[in-house]
């Protein structure tokens, strides 16, 4: 085997599919953690109902790995950010993870057969923009645009929009609706009460 | 009725032509953001909302009209028809939408579009049983172009103008409800009674559970809505889907 051949081979032996390991590109890095979750919802060790909450561990875990939640969290504050302290951004960042995940891991449960389609990936220096198009089982066709940006060597999500409705806009408009209207420890009070109320429904 | 309503929708959305600026300027970006790909995803502005208390009001009332009938009636569709049934009355509908779609292709020039809206009129109403599958998506990759008046308007620079969230009809704004009316006159499902109903019942079947996401996800559902129609409205007519 010639030299560079067998370096090749080796690094990527080093590189196995290990949860933690560099991305290449973003759209691979999308389609990696897509075909995990896939994995996991298809395990037949993992169907049954008392699994539930390991099965919902483990996918919270996959997506926690591709988002770059305190990104999201700061530019869905946006001006309000500025304003905080460090104690109260540390606290606003897994509250703010929690209700966005929360509501979308319903989504990915209900998972009933969808097909992905990965359409494009445009990346420039350090971001990208990754479509994809979600073919329902209804004949509708759901084109989702993942915003990445390289964190240190791997791809993560700090915007997605579908159909042109990108998430972080829509929180940040719901967000300035309430703290124009009130201080920032009721807004943050009620936040926290919304994902307590969510959670509790699970 | 109709007459007097329609001029009134226009004489709100005129001032409104073309504006950029409506209501608060946009949020500023994050300093640190440096993302190359900002200049083409430029911020959205918000949409005015000078009648918030009234909209906010239809959209409770929208609340529950779901809650207690809509979602109630398509539960027992769901439970009676098969899906595959339910797909294939949708996928009736939406046939029954090719003169709107058609039409607005034509208006905002786009005769690749129209050509293909034609296209799948023809072979989804004979090989697709009169519309209720759609070989012209499924062996074709012919995809619908979701056209409607109120795009057309707004590629002709006709803005949103303010926020209207109307009792059953639910997010609008006058420059889309005079587009509404319009493609109400070519949709002949207006003209057969009880199509309506039935199209809102079987699609509401097929949505179970997404409105409900949305208030599980959401600190301001009203707010929330509101932001998802302004940059739904925005991105459709932007690109030529």
């Amino acid at each position: 085997m010639k030299p560079t051949t067998l370096v090749l081979a080796l690094s990527m032996l080093l590189a196995a599919p290990a949860a933690r390991a560099a991305d290449t590109r973003p759209m691979a890095a999308i389609r990696a953690t897509t075909d995990q979750i896939l994995a996991v919802l298809q395990d037949p060790a993992l169907q049954a109902d008392d699994k539930r909450a390991e099965r919902r561990s483990k996918i919270r875990k996959l997506v926690d790995a591709r988002f770059q939640w305190a990104d999201m969290a700061q530019r869905c504050l946006s001006i309000h950010w500025r304003r905080r302290s460090p104690e109260e951004r540390k606290a606003f960042v897994p509250v703010f993870a929690d209700l966005v995940r929360g509501a979308y891991m319903g989504k990915i449960e209900g998972y009933a057969g969808e097909k992905v389609k990965y359409k494009n990936e445009r990346v420039k220096g350090k971001y990208a923009r990754v479509g994809v198009d979600v073919l329902t089982t209804k004949n509708t066709v759901i084109p989702i645009v993942y915003s990445m940006k390289l964190f240190g060597d791997r791809w993560l999500i700090y915007d997605v929009a579908v159909e042109g409705v990108r998430l972080v806009n829509n929180y940040r408009t719901q967000f300035r609706a309430k703290l124009d209207r009130m201080p920032y420890q009721e807004f943050f009070d009620e936040l926290e009460a919304k994902v307590a109320e969510t959670q509790k429904g699970e | 009725m109709k007459a007097t309503l329609l001029a009134l929708c226009l004489a709100l959305a005129l001032p409104f032509a073309a504006s950029a600026a409506e209501g608060e300027p946009p949020a500023p970006r994050p300093v640190e953001d440096d993302d190359p790909f900002a200049e083409e995803e430029k911020p959205v502005p918000p949409l005015a909302d000078p009648i918030r208390p009234v909209n906010r009001a239809f959209y409770h009332v929208n609340d529950k009209l779901y809650f207690w009938l809509f979602r109630p009636v398509a539960q027992g569709w769901r439970a009676v028809v098969p899906k595959i049934a339910r797909v294939g009355v949708s996928n009736f509908f939406g046939n029954l939408g090719t003169p709107r779609r058609f039409a607005n292709c034509l208006l905002q020039g786009d005769l690749r579009g129209s050509g293909t809206e034609l296209a799948r009129l023809g072979v989804n109403s004979t090989v697709g049983l009169a519309g209720l599958a759609d070989p012209a998506r499924g062996w074709l990759k012919l995809r619908p172009r979701r056209e409607d008046f109120g795009q057309t308007l707004g590629r002709y620079g006709i803005g949103m103008g303010l926020y209207l969230h109307w009792p059953m009809l639910g997010p609008s704004s006058p420059r889309d409800t005079v587009g509404s009316v319009a493609d109400a006159a070519l949709d002949p499902a207006t003209y057969l009674p009880g199509a309506g109903i039935l199209q809102r019942i079987n699609h509401t079947s097929l949505h179970l559970g997404d409105y409900e996401d949305l208030k599980k996800r959401a600190l301001d559902p009203y707010a929330a809505i509101r932001d998802a129609y302004n940059q739904r409205r925005r991105h459709a007519i932007a690109t030529s889907d």
